[in-house]
């Protein structure tokens, strides 16, 4: 992390309960509709953060005034590992079109439950419909470029969500 | 259960979410399954099967999708005489009261929360049939 790598506190999308209830909406979500576990690890703030991983699901968020952006990245092992699971079948690696549209769809949850359970504390979010890419075609984000990251581990691989303030 | 041969609409732009919903349906037993990818493709859908004398029997549709959302086919459906009486499921992952009420007002028969198993939607297509047979005991009444 540099020095120069700062955060508003006061920003909403920072607060705990956001945190708490995004990383409880990947447990729940990747519990129930992939039998599968994931261990959340320490947060950190960081400045030009690439994410490491194959595919990343982008969603942006409001509550007004505030804006920002929430992004989910997967290795596609552990993608491709989720989706056929959930799907209760195999999953060829080469496809990438339906390994994108599963984490698309599984992101959507991650958030969606997050979501309810932050309005009814008093949040106002506003979502978009999630956007999955490959990693390396993520679009430049605007802003200060400072992020923070909320690492998970499915397995032994690392997956990470990302909060982008506007 | 429903006849084998009721005709199932699957409404949602993610394949993935459709597959997963036409597999609870085939471990039900139900083969007949059409699929939209969003609520104006699915209203297309329901549309062409009526005109075809092979019309959809019971909607399954997400609420999120572009173009158009699953509580306005919902509400689309109900506005129009040949589908009202449609069952019609919503599936999301938006779950504020706000919305559960509004999709009540709007006559939805079924709502299933994401993230679910395929018990929890398999008990609720149950409870749906149920609601059917009520209704019509009561109209036959």
């Amino acid at each position: 992390m540099s020095a120069a790598a700062k955060l508003d506190p006061s920003h909403p999308f920072l607060n705990s309960s956001v945190i708490l209830n995004i990383s409880n909406g990947v447990t729940e979500t990747l519990q129930t509709m992939a039998q599968t576990e994931a261990n959340f690890e320490k947060p950190f703030v960081a400045k030009d953060w690439k994410t490491p991983t194959d595919l990343t699901v982008f969603l942006d968020l409001k509550s007004d005034p505030y804006q920002g952006q929430v992004r989910f990245h997967f290795d596609k092992s552990v993608a491709r590992g989720i989706l056929e699971k959930m799907l209760g079948s195999t999953v060829s690696e080469t496809d990438l079109v339906e390994i994108l549209d599963g984490v698309g769809e599984i992101s959507n949850i991650f958030f969606g439950v997050a979501k309810t359970k932050l309005n009814l504390i008093g949040f106002k979010l506003e979502m978009s419909v999630p956007h999955p890419v490959s990693s390396k075609d993520l679009p430049e984000t605007i802003g200060n470029k400072t992020c923070l990251v909320i690492p998970f581990k499915v397995g032994d691989t690392s997956c990470f969500v990302e909060m982008i303030l506007y | 259960m429903f006849n084998p041969n009721t005709k199932f609409l699957v409404a949602d732009d993610f394949s993935t979410m459709r597959k997963i919903v036409k597999k609870v349906l085939d471990e039900l037993g139900y083969k007949n399954v059409v699929e939209a990818v969003d609520g104006k493709n699915a209203l297309e859908v329901i549309n062409e099967a009526f005109k075809s004398g092979q019309p959809v029997e019971f909607i399954i549709s997400d609420w999120n999708m572009p173009n158009m959302q699953g509580i306005d086919l919902l509400k689309a459906c109900k506005a129009d005489a040949n589908f009202k009486s449609l069952p019609f499921m919503l599936v999301t992952a938006e779950s504020e009261q706000a919305q559960i009420l509004e999709a009540a007002k709007a006559g939805v028969s079924e709502y299933v929360i994401k993230p679910f198993n395929a018990a929890t939607l398999k008990a609720k297509i149950e409870r749906v049939y149920v609601k059917v047979q009520a209704s019509q005991q009561k109209k036959a009444a």
